[in-house]
């Protein structure tokens, strides 16, 4: 990995260290310049700072496996496209590290896990073929990779990044069909009645038992129970984010935005059938959903009532009571 | 909790002020409505997660701005490593190809390579690759380039200092 740090090195230190990894690698070994080296890398942190980055960015290299295969790529990519794409975007873009934390590396061929969360809880599982696994609240899955790599979704809704490598098929199961997805991105939620496909990246196909079978591509949604497909419609653009811990919501009715809500609490949430159309745009934790209930209150002209914590009901502010 | 809140409101109103405008000039600069919608959430999300906030300041666009900017070129290197990765793997027996494992640190790999070698010149980027995945010695690559070894070395000074200076 390349370093993080935000620490700015002096320049002049920068083309030292790189003059003595040259040095070094160029002469033969010699304990003076040995010593020489030694020394400068120990006289001032940011000397020694300097040499971490330069051994981490050796590292990189010299870590990679199938040199020759990167080498390929490499050289088939386009390297200018980055100075255009700056160029076309205005000033200069920072990139930013993604926060991958906290996963889970398991191992990758013939095992059965059964994974659940409880209500509020997420879970990240991250596969040994490459497949990355997000479970939402209240989910329970099976993974059993044998003959195939089968997922089966017995409840709630999951998030999937499949790897493109290992070569036996990759399928997963829901009450209502199977899903066969092509190198991609998508979420499953399942709901008592039917089972909603939501592909980001890539396609994904639906099989169903009555031999019915439909591919749904990035950036639309399909929903299926056992005896049917319903339309295919454009993917909602919240599809996925629930993995961040946040809701954003554009222009959400209000009655759908609490049925989520609601998903990650224990208990009910009444929504005013007066408030149902409501539209509503913002940002909500739903690791906190008491603060998201809040944010509503303040934001919104309705109430929130707590009767308990376990019934809650949101009505219009005016109301009397 | 009174913290976290606070929090969240100030995102719930930049968010509710500035997202539609942000989406807008995504959909602008990329064209595509699907990545705009997208890339405008990661905005607020990487905004969330890296404790942005305070630096908000009265100009929230031009922080939100410049964090889109680092995603959308992101997204579309991390799409073309990929595709060039998937491309160079057709082209090779499938007998041949990586174990599963293999290609998920090999991508990894080529990501950031791809980053390091993003500020060098063609020609200093080519004789880097020589080294460092060819495995050549400066002597070798000076031969076969037909340029003196110390015109190799100044250009392996370049692509240290270029990966340095990210």
């Amino acid at each position: 990995m390349i370093s993080n740090t935000t620490q700015t090195l002096d320049p002049q230190v920068l083309t030292q260290a790189v003059d003595w990894l040259l040095k070094l690698q160029t002469e033969a070994a010699n304990p003076a310049t040995q010593a020489a080296f030694e020394h400068w890398q120990s006289s001032h942190p940011q000397h020694a700072e300097a040499w971490s980055r330069l051994t981490q960015i050796e590292h990189t290299f010299g870590q990679v496996q199938r040199k020759a295969l990167a080498k390929q790529v490499l050289t088939r990519m386009d390297h200018a496209s980055r100075r255009h794409a700056l160029k076309k975007l205005g000033t200069l873009g920072l990139i930013l590290p993604s926060a991958w934390l906290g996963y889970r590396a398991l191992p990758l061929t013939r095992w059965q896990a059964e994974y659940q969360t409880a209500v509020g809880e997420q879970k990240h599982l991250h596969l040994g073929d490459g497949t990355h696994l997000v479970l939402n609240t209240d989910s329970a899955v099976d993974i059993q990779y044998r003959e195939q790599r089968q997922i089966v979704l017995h409840q709630g809704e999951v998030w999937l990044e499949t790897g493109h490598q290992d070569k036996r098929k990759l399928v997963v199961i829901t009450p209502h069909g199977e899903l066969v997805p092509l190198g991609t991105r998508f979420n499953v939620k399942l709901t008592a009645e039917r089972t909603i496909l939501a592909v980001t990246e890539g396609e994904v196909r639906i099989q169903l038992d009555n031999g019915q079978s439909s591919v749904v591509q990035a950036g639309q949604q399909r929903a299926f129970n056992r005896h049917g497909l319903e339309q295919t419609r454009r993917a909602e653009q919240h599809v996925g984010y629930w993995q961040q811990g946040m809701l954003l919501a554009q222009e959400m009715p209000l009655e759908t935005l609490l049925k989520e809500l609601a998903r990650y609490r224990h208990g009910v949430i009444r929504c005013h059938p007066d408030l149902r159309q409501m539209v509503v745009s913002g940002a909500f934790p739903l690791n906190d959903t008491d603060a998201a209930l809040d944010l509503l209150q303040k934001t919104l002209p309705v109430r929130v009532l707590i009767p308990s914590r376990y019934w809650i009901m949101v009505e219009p502010a005016n109301t009397a009571g | 909790m009174a913290l976290l809140n606070i929090r969240w409101q100030q995102l719930h109103d930049v968010y509710r002020q500035h997202h539609d405008w942000l989406q807008g000039w995504l959909r602008k600069k990329t064209g595509n409505s699907w990545d705009a919608a997208d890339i405008a959430h990661d905005t607020f999300v990487r905004i969330m997660h890296h404790n942005k906030l305070a630096q908000l300041g009265t100009e929230p666009r031009a922080l939100l701005v410049h964090i889109a900017k680092g995603l959308v070129i992101d997204h579309w290197r991390h799409q073309q490593v990929e595709r060039a990765y998937q491309e160079t793997l057709a082209q090779l027996p499938p007998g041949s190809w990586p174990s599963a494992e293999e290609q998920h640190l090999i991508l990894e790999s080529l990501r950031q390579i791809d980053r390091l070698l993003q500020t060098m010149p063609a020609q200093t980027r080519a004789i880097f690759l020589l080294a460092q995945l060819d495995g050549l010695t400066y002597q070798q690559i000076a031969d076969q380039l037909d340029m003196s070894l110390i015109t190799v070395k100044r250009h392996m000074r370049k692509a240290y200092l270029a990966c340095l200076s990210l």
